[in-house]
């Protein structure tokens, strides 16, 4: 048993792109050895900025051997007057074998032979080639040919215990040798054995282990971070993106002047974060400190020299940003609220300005209709003040600031004394982002994204736009699915179908082009209870069907979800007869009262129990206790199976007959409270 | 203390020595070296190329009055363009950073991830932008293609950017306060021509002259590459370019419009590119 190491050195390698081919290459290996049956133990992958490696523990020397039986050429050409033919003789000596060991049955030569107990090198030797020119990565260049890598690929190392696999891939021959640190050890190193790669490595400035050095990186900025009375800020994200960005974790902190601590604090971390990797340190009262800590790719004992360097790139950006801000300052809030008449919402529909009035009115008319429970002063506050950003030098800057849209909006209203609670909803509007983002904390904030995101969609649909790219290029499928994570998150009740057509109307839209938004939000809908709460597609069409207030048909439709999971033999016998009733009452034109005289039994029956249900049905659809709802309804199935199954409903009588229609019409009606239930497939 | 000349014609020299040729800047305005025809057109093809020249780069949207420390409306580029790239172009690089008397040793130095495209050319690369102690100070591309047409030799591009640099090497916090030649500053050279562009950029540039500009130099490109002139085409190519530059500083391109502009230009540029291989490689 050997160890075997094997590293792909590189020009530098985006940090992203050292998940992925750590990931490739742990898949790669594991399938060569599995697919060569050759025992092996832990498989470890790494990288660092300029090396992808692998090292695995205990390695066979061999294969494993299996016997196996192999069948050869047929009896009647094996042999000619009892003597072996070529046919044969060419099996025998392919696998080298002797007469002997043959067996002769059903007409065909058949012999036992091992397979497998190749030598470990020289199965490497030939695969290693392909594995590594078959890392593939989302984007990747050539350099050289035709072959394709992330970055190119300057040296691979590749040591079976003490002995090189010798073979060449991207043009390059593998060798014994990797390299150290750009700077720290800029030199060629011999590795004789996998189990000293890591700790040379080390001696010369690389700590190769990612884990390692991320670990070595929070441990030095925690503790720089405390002799500068501070905490480090926790950024998971951006702690492992440095460790991709260096081979040496060093550290080192910096500051900057205090008048800077002026600038809202999330736009000096923005500055630090977004561009230059640097991490804010945080004072005991929650506040951003003047001072930054970054890794470096070098030792510390350079810090001094590597510094001011430092300082300045950062102190060049908050310069920006204090320019931004001390223009930005010199108007009101309010008074950008009317610049907003020059800022485009989207072409050939109009201006910021008039989203914000759009908004308003669709407020208005959501508060009235549906009383939702939100405090319409302030969402109205903050509707007017949203957007006041985009007018603002901060956001207009393109850079790194613009992605604090929404932010900054609040900060400027906070600092123009706006209620606080206003401000929250400022901040907060946004949200969700991106998929699976947070939403807001307060309903009314929700309220003004739902708003804000419905004119959008009818804004697109002004434009012409016809929502079936399924490239989303104007962010619609991005715009429904926060919709609804908000409405679901806040439970809001209010039919959506009715705010799109007012905010059609509003808008100015083509109010025969509904049905295109209509269409396309309910087929997301469909997918995004898919996705999040495994809810068949037909159990929620069925309720759509009848009800568009879409936290309602969430609720009634993982309630009818759970009942069709453990019972789903009652439900699917409803569906099949209302599949029936509606058959029947297909080409019906009038539906007559119901005359008790004409039934009979199983008619009776029927109508008798459902109408002692009717009451407790309304209350418990108006309770949204959809679970009892199902229970009971549920009864009915036994009564309607009979009904079925004893009565002609197509009689000659027309009297009788129309009196059939409307029993199963007013059946139909109980059971359409919750849904259209004949769209369950069955 | 090493002046802007001085840095200029220590990296010149540098890359002359690894066997680059000095060419000189276009005389036509660019918004980046790329421009140049010394690598847009010789990067197509196969026939092997190593060029530096530096090239005065104008960026119309990014003048600031000769306020703003950082920004101006014109700086200076130094490129290398290398076809094919060696393999140890890395290496080669950092030594000129050397030569500048920047002791890498003691410094934070990071190739970050930056890929590069220009829609306008047609082009797009990967590399990085090189940081020095956080400072970006080049930027570093594999061309993959360009002028819409797949590279079969991958050259290299480094663009220096100049002034960042000789800030770094200088120790200024401003463009205006680099030492040019000894006793000359930058600003005594730019800082009134930064302000006119600037007022020229953002506030005089009559738009409908230049919105006729770019369709007559448009005209101009094509008939030109109908006559199989490519090196007079490009030109119009470039100049299409610019003015399309002017007119989205002067905000007369609507975020609509700006997609619709790039797409001619960069027709225009690919019908060089695929003129100059025709021409050049004849094929």
């Amino acid at each position: 048993m050997r160890d075997f190491l094997l590293e792909i050195g590189t020009e530098e390698l985006p940090v992203w792109a050292q998940s992925t081919g750590e990931k490739e290459l742990f898949n790669a290996l594991f399938n060569f050895f599995k697919e060569n049956h050759i025992k092996h133990g832990k498989i470890k992958v790494s990288s660092t900025p300029r090396r992808i490696f692998a090292h695995v523990l205990d390695v066979k020397e061999k294969q494993d051997v299996k016997e196996k039986i192999i069948k050869g050429p047929p009896l009647k050409i094996a042999y000619k007057d009892g003597k072996p033919q070529p046919p044969l003789l060419g099996f025998l000596k392919q696998r080298r074998l002797t007469e002997d060991g043959i067996e002769k049955r059903d007409g065909y030569i058949f012999a036992k032979v091992k397979e497998g107990g190749k030598d470990t090198a020289s199965l490497l030797k030939t695969s290693l080639p392909s594995i590594i020119e078959g890392i593939k990565f989302r984007k990747s260049m050539r350099w050289y040919d035709k072959k394709a890598f992330v970055r190119p690929v300057r040296w691979i190392l590749a040591l079976f215990g003490e002995d090189v696999i010798e073979f060449e891939a991207f043009g390059t021959k593998s060798s014994n040798t990797t390299r150290g640190h750009r700077f720290l050890g800029n030199r060629e190193i011999t590795i004789s054995v996998p189990s000293e790669y890591e700790s040379k490595l080390k001696e010369n400035g690389v700590i190769a282990d990612r884990e390692q050095r991320m670990a070595i990186l929070k441990e030095k900025m925690e503790k720089l971070s405390k002799s500068l009375s501070g905490t480090v800020e926790e950024d998971p994200e951006l702690l492992s993106e440095v460790t991709g960005l260096v081979e040496w974790p060093g550290v080192l902190y910096g500051s900057f002047d205090k008048r800077f601590l002026n600038l809202p604090h999330i736009v000096i971390k923005a500055a630090m974060k977004q561009h230059q990797r640097y991490f804010p340190v945080i004072g005991e009262s929650g506040d951003v400190l003047p001072y930054f800590i970054s890794a470096i790719n070098n030792d510390e004992k350079f810090a001094s020299l590597i510094r001011p360097g430092m300082e300045k790139v950062l102190t060049s950006r908050l310069e920006d940003a204090e320019f931004y801000f001390k223009e930005d300052m010199k108007i009101h809030p309010r008074d950008r609220a009317l610049m907003l008449k020059d800022i485009v919402w989207m072409e050939h529909v109009g201006s910021m300005k008039d989203k914000i009035d759009y908004a308003l009115l669709l407020l208005d008319y959501i508060m009235e209709k549906y009383r939702v429970d939100v405090d319409k002063d302030l969402v109205k506050e903050a509707i007017l003040l949203a957007k006041i950003d985009l007018t603002t030098q901060m956001i207009r800057d393109g850079k790194e600031f613009t992605k604090l849209e929404g932010e900054i909006a609040a900060e400027y209203a906070k600092k123009a004394n706006i209620d606080e609670r206003v401000v929250e909803i400022i901040r907060e509007h946004n949200l969700p982002r991106r998929y699976k983002d947070n939403i807001p904390k307060t309903k009314e904030a929700s309220m003004i994204g739902i708003i804000f995101r419905a004119l959008d969609l009818v804004a697109l649909l002004k434009t012409g736009y016809d929502f079936s790219s399924s490239k989303d290029p104007y962010g619609a499928r991005r715009n429904v699915y926060a919709i609804f994570d908000l409405i679901v998150g806040h439970a809001f009740h209010f039919f959506l179908d009715d705010v799109y057509k007012k905010a059609i109307s509003i808008v100015g839209a083509r109010e025969d082009k509904f049905d295109l938004l209509w269409e396309y939000t309910k087929d997301r809908f469909f997918n995004f209870l898919e996705e999040r709460e495994k809810i068949r597609y037909d159990i929620v069409d069925t309720i759509i069907e009848v009800n568009t207030d879409i936290y309602d048909v969430r609720e009634r439709a993982l309630c009818l979800n759970k009942i069709m999971k453990i019972k789903p033999e009652i439900f699917e016998r409803i569906a099949i007869s209302l599949k029936r009733v509606n058959n029947i009452l297909r080409d019906v034109k009038e539906i007559k009262g119901i005359k008790k005289e004409l039934f009979t039994e199983h008619e009776l029956n029927l109508y008798n129990a459902a109408k002692a249900i009717e009451p407790d049905l309304k209350n418990l659809i108006q309770k949204r206790a959809y679970d009892a709802f199902l229970n009971k309804i549920s009864q009915l199935a036994p009564l309607i199976d009979s009904f079925f199954d004893n009565v002609f409903v197509m009689v000659e009588d027309e009297e009788l007959r129309n009196n059939r229609f409307s029993l199963l019409s007013y059946i139909r009606s109980l059971f359409n409270l919750y849904g259209d239930f004949s769209k369950i497939v069955v | 203390m090493l002046s802007f000349q001085e840095i200029i014609k220590i990296l010149e020299e540098f890359w002359a020595d690894r066997g680059c040729v000095i060419v000189h800047p276009y005389n036509s305005e660019v918004g980046a070296a790329t421009f140049n025809p010394h690598t847009f057109l010789r990067s197509l093809g196969t026939k092997p190329w190593n060029a530096v020249y530096i090239e005065p780069t104008r960026r119309p949207k990014d003048g600031r009055y000769a306020e703003n420390p950082n920004r101006v409306q014109q700086y200076h580029q130094l490129q290398v363009i290398m076809k094919p790239a060696p393999s140890d172009i890395q290496d080669i690089y950092l030594q000129s950073l050397t030569a500048l008397g920047i002791n890498l040793k003691e410094r934070d130095v990071r190739f970050v991830e930056d890929d590069w495209a220009s829609p306008t050319l047609g082009a797009w690369g990967l590399g990085w932008e090189v940081w020095l102690d956080g400072l970006e100070i080049t930027q570093f591309t594999y061309f993959q293609q360009v002028g819409g047409i797949p590279l079969k030799v991958i050259p290299v591009e480094i663009t220096y950017g100049l002034e960042r640099i000789a800030m770094y090497v200088q120790d200024k916090d401003a463009i205006f306060d680099i030492e040019w030649a000894h006793g000359i500053k930058w600003g005594d050279i730019y800082k009134r021509f930064e302000y006119e562009f600037s007022v020229y950029n953002y506030e005089e540039a009559d738009v409908d002259f230049h919105l006729k500009l770019f369709d007559f130099y448009e005209k101009e490109a094509q008939k030109m590459f109908e006559h199989k002139l490519v090196y007079p085409g490009y030109d119009f190519v470039i100049k299409m370019s610019h003015v399309f530059n002017i007119l989205d500083a002067r905000g007369a391109i609507s975020v609509s419009q700006r997609a619709f502009y790039i797409q001619r230009v960069q027709k225009m540029a690919k019908r060089a590119a695929m003129l100059y291989l025709e021409l050049e490689e004849g094929k």
